[in-house]
């Protein structure tokens, strides 16, 4: 999932850059006082999940979780994924400083797509596992799709790549699609206030 | 609890009609290391995980200009040879060898012309002279003890190089957490001093 060093031509690498610093700029402009703590215990988990490698079949797969973030934290998980990959850069050259830029785009926006897109049908609890489920594989699809896009856009034809990176990251998907929806529904059970579930419904008065 | 059984149940058959994907690369980074043995240049890739990276391209570029001087394919262990190119020989050029093996996935290594050039140059201009004969003898022994030297220090080249490449430890893990939570302290005090400001 994260593009190295060296590959993508300077326009990408650029219009990444510049798109990430305007997703941040929102982010830290939406993310409240009171979340925080909330935001960096999601942007560890981020951080964690791509470390772990769990075999399958012939090679291994990590999760992203990308879906988790954006439905949970919204435009917030641009600054919250940039810091992981940030510190994943750093500290383990996944990726690189120079294609953070593209990099947290391809994961970030499609968890903000994730959270415009499914956060009405998780306020409805006869729904919620399937949002649950759908934010988990489409961030991951997504997130592939636009993986390919900026792999075209510096090099080779569109279709060919999309379908490997597509194909290779199949897996991901339905594994996060379900470790998505436990922990949506266990959270919804055991500190549903962390989801901010019907908090536009409500209004703050009320609580 | 039928449900929840048929889920279980989907969701075995999907992992294992997964299994039976051809081999798919999913990994991090490539690594790439490469040293000299004689008149060849050889070398080995891995994805992070461990696995060789079979039939890739490999592209040896001159490292100050970028121009590309040979390509090769690694074979199915992921090892990859070629002969030192003559133009690199004579200008002394360091080598930048750099896996391609798609996706997004790259990786390079920095081979210096100190560290696969043999002294032949000074060796052949030695023999002119008495006084130089000397020297000449001082460096056959060199070159002698170098071309040993490298023989028993390759497997330890590869070795420290598999260090440099191993996996991320525990430390690194929680160290990285530990930062995320720095940066959200930091975050918290200038949202901290905002809000005293209104």
């Amino acid at each position: 999932m994260h593009i190295s060093e060296g590959i993508l031509s300077a326009p990408i690498l650029l219009g990444g850059g510049v798109l990430t610093v305007i997703g941040i700029a929102i982010g830290l402009k939406k993310l409240d006082y009171d979340r925080i703590m909330g935001v960096a215990i999601l942007s560890s988990t981020f951080f964690v999940a791509s470390l772990i490698h769990i075999p399958l079949g012939p090679g291994s797969v990590h999760l992203v979780l990308n879906g988790l973030l954006g439905v949970m934290l919204g435009w917030v998980s641009f600054p919250a994924i940039f810091v992981a990959l940030l510190l994943q850069a750093i500290f383990f050259q996944y990726g690189g400083i120079v294609v953070l830029g593209v990099n947290t785009f391809n994961m970030a926006v499609p968890a903000l797509l994730c959270f415009y897109l499914l956060r009405p049908w998780l306020e409805q609890s006869k729904y919620r596992s399937v949002a649950g489920f759908i934010g988990g594989f489409l961030s991951v699809f997504l997130a592939s799709m636009f993986m390919a896009l900026a792999l075209t856009l510096s090099d080779s034809g569109f279709i060919s790549t999309a379908k490997i990176v597509v194909i290779a990251h199949l897996p991901v998907m339905i594994i996060e699609g379900f470790i998505t929806m436990f922990i949506i529904s266990f959270l919804t059970r055991v500190k549903p206030e962390i989801l901010q579930l019907g908090i536009k419904k409500l209004g703050i008065k009320e609580c | 609890m039928l449900i929840l059984k048929k889920i279980l149940f989907t969701f075995c058959l999907l992992v294992s009609v997964f299994c039976l994907l051809p081999s798919v690369s999913q990994a991090h980074k490539v690594r790439i290391f490469a040293y000299s043995e004689g008149e060849v240049i050889v070398g080995e890739t891995a994805f992070s995980g461990g696995r060789a990276v079979k039939n890739s391209e490999i592209i040896v570029q001159d490292a100050a200009s970028d121009r590309i001087l040979l390509t090769c394919r690694t074979d199915d262990r992921g090892q990859f040879q070629f002969q030192i190119p003559e133009e690199a020989r004579e200008k002394q050029l360091n080598l930048r060898v750099i896996i391609n093996a798609g996706e997004g996935h790259r990786g390079e290594w920095l081979l210096e012309a100190a560290d696969y050039l043999t002294n032949e140059k000074i060796l052949s201009e030695g023999k002119t002279s008495y006084s130089k004969l000397i020297s000449t003898d001082e460096e056959l022994i060199r070159r002698v003890v170098e071309e040993a030297m490298d023989k028993k220090l390759s497997p330890i080249k590869h070795m420290l190089a598999e260090v440099m490449n191993q996996k991320p430890s525990f430390q690194d893990i929680l160290g990285g957490i530990g930062y995320i939570f720095g940066i959200a302290g930091i975050a918290a005090y200038f949202k901290s001093k905002q809000g005293e400001k209104k």
